[in-house]
């Protein structure tokens, strides 16, 4: 083992504690390279990382593949949600369980028959099996359109309408929104005008109005801090309101 | 169980995505990011209702005179109510008895009527209207902002489903949401008023 130098001073700063999470193992090896003045470990690090969890991904497909239970199960827990909430987004949760059930057998199959030839990407190939789940439901959507007289009350267009009270909370969050940016200057209330209404890109708002990127974030994040603040407040006005008016309706006193 | 190591993208990149204007590698890595991450899943929502909130409230504005913003009284005035109403409930606020349960019965139809009331601060008995198979289900409640506030493993017995929320919900919206082995069962909506 090699001797460490007399000058103590010389010594890169000691190592924290081993800690439980791969998390804060990363934090913390961050904050370490910082101090050590090792611009490398940091991204040493994330690739120390990145092979963990590709060899996580093998794993899961070599345990499919083995046709054990148990790495069907362990790709359903992690990727059902996900699947879930992508194929909800673009397709409406009409029929979402038979959905899912189809795209997690295309997935179980395909690893099964050797198709996944590059383990480490399941996650992108389970994206790319959902993508095309959405294309092919929504080309069969247009063709019943363009093909058929009757309609298919099998394959139904999603209703994504508010029912009247999510309308009525929306509005009362509009409100506190507009209240947010009447306290606004008549400039800054353009750039979000034009970053969330006219959908401008960043970059296309601060050359134009002569802005920093920081400034920018800046208007930003203090507008939906004060959305927030106000949100807040008004949820704890209405529930003082409702405790004062329940205790004198019912007339009890503690 | 696999664990997610990938950091969480920025808000930039959820921006981006709700905007539909990330470049081709950004979208990818994203999207597979999404497919195992829960809490992004929440965070984009959330951002995309925020985008939501301010289109339509920048629209408006730019439909509507400054005139109309102003309060209807005084500011002084709506200080004055603001104090009357914070001073009554600080004398009047006591904790609400958690002794007596509150039933409510969920519905899953679509549709105003379906959505159950319950009253804030309260202890509530939440009974699935539904028959279900008797075994194990976790029932969750979730914000409309998609956080969830209250969890429970139980077991259905004799085909019915009940739990009870102890601590009580603050005034909102939620979902109930009733999961077995496989996943999602049932989502009904319960107004706290």
């Amino acid at each position: 083992m090699e001797k460490p130098s007399s000058d103590y001073r010389a010594w890169p700063a000691p190592m924290p504690e081993p800690l439980e999470s791969s998390e804060a193992q990363y934090a913390s090896r961050q904050e370490y390279g910082r101090k050590s003045g090792s611009a490398g470990a940091d991204a040493e690090f994330r690739e120390e990382l990145e092979s963990e969890e590709y060899a996580g991904w093998v794993e899961l497909v070599r345990r499919i593949q083995a046709g054990g239970t148990d790495g069907m199960q362990d790709l359903y827990e992690v990727f059902a949600k996900g699947i879930r909430y992508y194929l909800c987004r673009h397709l409406g949760a009409q029929e979402l369980d038979d959905k899912i059930h189809d795209a997690f057998l295309v997935v179980v199959q395909a690893i099964q028959r050797g198709e996944l030839r590059e383990p480490e990407r399941l996650m992108g190939f389970v994206r790319t099996i959902v993508r095309r789940q959405v294309a092919a439901h929504v080309e069969k959507l247009v063709q019943n359109r363009r093909d058929q007289i009757e309609l298919d009350y099998s394959v139904r267009v999603p209703d994504s309408r508010e029912n009247p009270e999510e309308s009525a909370m929306f509005k009362e969050r509009v409100d506190l929104i507009k209240r947010v940016l009447n306290e606004l200057s008549k400039r800054d209330r353009e750039i979000l005008t034009r970053f969330y209404l006219r959908e401008q890109s960043q970059a296309q708002i601060c050359a134009e109005m002569s802005l920093t990127e920081t400034q920018f974030r800046l208007l930003k994040s203090r507008a939906k801090a004060r959305f927030g603040e106000l949100g807040k407040k008004k949820l704890a006005m209405k529930t003082l309101q409702n405790t004062v008016f329940l205790r004198t309706s019912t007339g009890s006193f503690h | 169980m696999l664990k997610l190591l990938q950091a969480h993208p920025s808000e930039e990149i959820l921006e981006g995505y709700a905007f539909g204007r990330l470049d081709a590698a950004s979208l990818e890595s994203f999207e597979e990011h999404l497919l195992i991450c829960e809490e992004c899943q929440s965070a984009l929502d959330q951002t995309e209702d925020y985008i939501r909130l301010m289109k339509a409230a920048a629209r408006e504005f730019e439909e509507r005179a400054p005139e109309s913003w102003r309060w209807p009284w005084p500011r002084w005035g709506a200080a004055v109510a603001a104090a009357v109403v914070c001073f009554a409930g600080l004398f009047y606020l006591r904790p609400a008895p958690a002794n007596i349960d509150v039933p409510v019965a969920l519905v899953s139809t679509r549709g105003e009527a379906s959505v159950a009331h319950a009253p804030a601060h309260r202890v509530l008995g939440l009974d699935v209207a539904e028959p279900l198979a008797a075994g194990s289900y976790r029932v969750e409640v979730v914000t409309e902002a998609g956080r969830v506030v209250w969890t429970r493993q139980t077991e259905a017995g004799s085909g019915k489903l009940s739990v009870r929320v102890r601590e009580g919900l603050g005034r909102g919206a939620y979902w109930v949401r009733v999961y077995d082995a496989s996943g999602l069962l049932r989502e009904f909506g319960l107004r706290v008023e």
